[in-house]
């Protein structure tokens, strides 16, 4: 995930102390007020320059219009900001992995049946975030990392499912993130994974996927 | 060292796999495991809102459910100018926790009819290692529509994050007001982020894929 690491990585890393130490300070110590960000945090946090812009391009990778008889029946992007909390885990200060943000497009084939209260899983998903904002180094579960249930090589690049309903691949300076409804289905899209006609590298299904660039995989990669 | 690498020696090292249906077991120091979304039925198998709210702590009613039920007393007991949380009813969902998959026990929400916040709420099938209790919650934002209640996305908020990450947030809010600022215990990032179709066409997600957890002590 992005901030800390990349922060150290632009040199930023004074900034980032003072943030912690101001955490670690005042975090707790008010009983009453809540211990949400201030502005000060999220001012901080906005100068962060380990995001990508929300207007930067990169790659996206779909499978065309239709897949396996699921139509392409929605589009999107969405970037947000990161809203860092100060937690008991992190003694107090900001907590790294609070700040996390939304950076992703996404395609989603085919439908499902939703009624009122009652969401459900599209049959296929397909998100595409940089690297440097979602990687496999990121994930936690109860504080510690949370491992895959399997890893494998897609087309030559390292890929690894969480459960049956959720594929991740690492490519270039990319992590594609496909859920779905099978284990199988999801096998069978990501052989099919092609790059959008604007993406800046372009790669057809079958064809090998690019390697990750260095860092994309262990969270270190700078936006 | 990094901090980060200082932060991974804190929390002890290690993470198991997860185990069984869409479930995450991540550590055999802390033995707590749960699914990352809820689901439809008794076999967990067809997803519906992501879990983005763990509550933790030690005390909990007597009874099977005990730890939800407090949690649920908690959430019911907090207030804001705008909002009653209360007891809610909603259609039935279900998690699962170390591979047994139940209905989730409870539901409380800040009001009776929607645009209302609203979260269903399942203990885990054990206590941790550390001997702590733990209930999962899929809190959203819900609003009336043509179908009945759905979730807005993203971009229906006005950048305020989808609905379930604006509920994940309101409650969280509303928790430290109420018992303490101190009470956010940790953030997880689980990456739950799947869309979530809603019954007017919508797509809602747990858009940065965050969980946090809050204290009950």
């Amino acid at each position: 995930m992005l901030k800390t690491r990349a922060l150290v990585a632009t040199g930023a890393l004074a900034a980032v102390v003072v943030v912690l130490v101001a955490g670690g300070a005042g975090g707790q110590s008010e009983p009453g007020l809540p211990a949400t960000a201030d502005q000060g945090v999220r001012e901080q946090a906005a100068l962060n320059h380990s995001l990508k812009s929300c207007d930067a391009k990169f790659g996206e990778l779909d499978v065309g219009t239709s897949f396996a008889g699921l139509d392409l029946v929605h589009k999107e992007s969405v970037c947000t900001d990161p809203d860092p909390v100060r937690t008991q885990a992190a003694g107090g200060a900001i907590d790294p992995t609070s700040l996390a943000r939304a950076h992703w497009s996404v395609a989603i084939y085919g439908t499902c049946k939703a009624t009122s209260e009652m969401g459900c899983s599209p049959p296929l998903s397909i998100q595409t975030w940089p690297a440097c904002e979602r990687s496999p180094a990121d994930y936690t579960m109860a504080g510690e990392t949370l491992q895959p249930t399997e890893t494998l090589k897609v087309r030559g690049a390292p890929a690894r499912f969480y459960g049956d309903n959720r594929l991740e691949l690492s490519t270039t300076d990319l992590t594609v993130v496909l859920f779905g409804d099978s284990r199988e289905l999801l096998l069978k899209a990501a052989e099919a994974l092609r790059t959008t006609s604007d993406s800046p590298k372009q790669v057809d299904p079958g064809e090998l996927l690019p390697e990750p660039v260095a860092g994309s995989e262990d969270g270190m990669l700078p936006c | 060292m990094r901090y980060r690498d200082l932060v991974s020696l804190k929390a002890g090292v290690l993470a198991s796999a997860a185990i069984g249906l869409a479930e995450r077991a991540p550590s055999a120091q802390a033995d707590f495991a749960s699914s990352d979304y809820s689901f439809t039925g008794g076999t967990c198998t067809n997803r519906v809102d992501p879990v983005t709210l763990v509550f933790i702590g030690d005390g909990a009613y007597v009874g099977t459910h005990g730890y939800s039920e407090r949690v649920w007393d908690l959430l019911n007991g907090m207030a804001d100018s705008q909002h009653n949380w209360r007891n809610a009813n909603g259609s039935a969902q279900y998690a699962s926790s170390h591979g047994v998959c139940t209905e989730m026990e409870r539901q409380s929400a800040s009001g009776d009819g929607a645009p209302r916040y609203h979260i269903r709420l399942n203990q885990t099938h054990h206590r941790d290692l550390n001997n702590h209790f733990e209930a999962v919650g899929t809190p959203h934002y819900e609003v009336d529509t043509f179908c009945g209640h759905a979730v807005p996305p993203d971009s229906a908020t006005a950048g305020d994050g989808s609905g379930f990450v604006l509920a994940r947030g309101h409650i969280k809010n509303d928790w430290l007001s109420a018992y303490g600022s101190g009470k956010l215990f940790r953030s997880d990032y689980w990456g739950n982020t799947e869309p979530q179709q809603q019954c007017n066409g919508w797509y809602a997600a747990n858009s940065d894929g965050i969980v946090y957890w809050l204290e009950t002590n």
